[in-house]
């Protein structure tokens, strides 16, 4: 049974070897920044070279498996969002729930019909409106491509409450579009 | 989960499993297949999930280069700020606690060796040493024995370095006349001259007719003569005894060990005492014991 790519990647990148670091950068790199992009907009880049630099020095003493090192990743992206927001002195829940009480306006509609819709614009479409914990599960679930049972860990939340959330997100958006529709 | 909730579940077809959820929010439903109403949904879950990086590799040259550097050179404990620290302060706890451990029954069971602990501790720690295979006097057991205060070290750990009798001798004596720490006169030594060991000194002195201090004073020094089983022949202590001020009088507390004090004494239940853990700095955190990968995000232990 021959072992996943990225599995191997994470091999070689244990023994220090630049392919595989390189392999696995590009494989979750980019899910890491939409994520922050939206999470700590302008500083995302930074964040997510602290989580590598951070999941570097752990790296020795992990034993998971690429899929679980995303998940290390994303755990330590979210904590230096955390940490940012406490220095900065300010809390993204408050940005955020502001936000989720704007309704969803005609753009959204437009850009779900664009054909070249970027990734960081369909985000944005897609957990503007929503509430922080329902947008935060729907960017890890979308962008992080993790699991419930991943999410839930790095939310401190159990897996049923992860599927609870993840229903009335998509609830809301159901309602959201319906809405726009019908402007 | 409330009646409306479940309304909507009907109208929009997201079965409670979460089963058509999953599939959406994984991009694995296609807008025309997704249930009505969440067409809009399932489109711009493929869009955000695209493959096109876009800006999203930026840095890549620099943080491979970290990565690479940092996996092939372990970072130190005291800069791995990911529980690293944790890590060394339990270890070094355990070898700082197990090196005391280590020292503290050292210095018990010298002191238990020269039979110089008070009568019922001497007892207590006579059996359980015995159960080491360290075999110290017993005042209980040695009351009828006869012989001098050399005597009273038997059995095999121990003995295989015992001093000879006149190195106990010349160790009590040097524990007798040694002052209290915690007295700033010679002459109050509380209930110490009492103990089982000093008694015995005093007895032996008493059956020969003579004092303590000229008895002791005719004790040679072990530590100024070839003493077989023993490189513990420093001479630093030698002077104590016959330098101490004679008249005193016999009455003293129990709690002035005189183990240290004890020329002659076997050190080989006494480790060394700089052989406990080395300085911090030098043991990277890659060599430390470490828990399991999944424990290093404390809080979140499910990464499967």
């Amino acid at each position: 049974m021959s072992q996943d790519p990225l599995d191997e990647a994470l091999d070689e990148a244990r023994r220090g070897e630049e392919q595989g670091v390189v392999a696995l950068y590009r494989a979750f790199n980019p899910g890491l920044v939409r994520y922050l992009r939206h999470q700590a907009p302008g500083v995302e880049e930074d964040l997510a070279s602290e989580a590598w630099a951070a999941g570097a020095a752990l790296l020795p003493r992990f034993e998971g498996d690429a899929k679980a090192f995303r998940a290390l990743l994303f755990t330590l992206a979210r904590r230096r969002t955390i940490d940012h927001y406490r220095r900065s002195g300010r809390s993204p829940s408050v940005v955020e729930l502001r936000e989720a009480h704007e309704p969803a306006d005609q753009w959204d509609l437009q850009a779900a019909v664009v054909s070249d819709l970027s990734a960081q614009e369909a985000i944005k479409a897609l957990v503007k409106g929503l509430p922080t914990t329902q947008a935060e599960v729907v960017l890890l679930r979308v962008v992080g491509d993790l699991s419930v049972d991943e999410v839930a860990g790095i939310l401190g939340r159990s897996p049923g409450s992860v599927r609870v959330i993840q229903h009335r997100a998509l609830q809301r958006l159901a309602k959201k579009f319906k809405k726009v529709v019908t402007l | 989960m409330s009646p409306a909730d479940d309304d909507m579940d009907e109208m929009f077809g997201l079965p409670k499993t979460g089963g058509i959820a999953d599939a959406l929010l994984e991009g694995r439903v296609e807008p025309d297949d997704a249930p009505p109403g969440l067409q809009e949904v399932a489109t711009f879950v493929l869009a955000a999930r695209s493959s096109n990086a876009d800006g999203d590799l930026a840095g890549e040259t620099s943080v491979v280069a970290a990565f690479i550097e940092s996996v092939r050179a372990p970072v130190g404990i005291f800069q791995d700020t990911e529980g690293g620290a944790r890590v060394f302060s339990r270890s070094f706890s355990a070898k700082v606690a197990g090196a005391a451990a280590v020292l503290a029954l050292g210095g018990a069971t010298v002191a238990a060796a020269t039979g110089s602990l008070p009568g019922s501790i001497q007892g207590v720690a006579s059996r359980n040493l015995s159960h080491l295979g360290i075999n110290v006097p017993d005042p209980e057991t040695d009351a009828g024995r006869s012989g001098g205060a050399g005597s009273n070290i038997h059995g095999s750990t121990v003995n295989a370095t015992a001093p000879s009798t006149t190195a106990n001798e010349f160790g009590l004596c040097t524990a007798y006349f040694a002052p209290d720490s915690r007295s700033s006169t010679n002459t109050n030594r509380g209930k110490a001259l009492s103990s089982t060991a000093f008694s015995r000194l005093s007895a032996e002195a008493q059956a020969k007719g003579e004092t303590v201090q000229v008895f002791c004073a005719a004790v040679p020094n072990p530590g100024t003569t070839s003493n077989s089983g023993s490189d513990n022949s420093s001479t630093t202590d030698t002077g104590k005894p016959v330098t101490t001020p004679a008249g005193k009088t016999p009455g003293g507390p129990p709690n002035s060990t005189p183990a240290g004090n004890t020329p002659g004494q076997p050190p080989t239940s006494t480790p060394p005492s700089g052989t406990p853990a080395g300085p911090p700095t030098s043991t990277p955190a890659g060599h430390t014991p470490a828990g399991p990968p999944s424990s290093v995000p404390p809080s979140h232990p499910g990464h499967s």
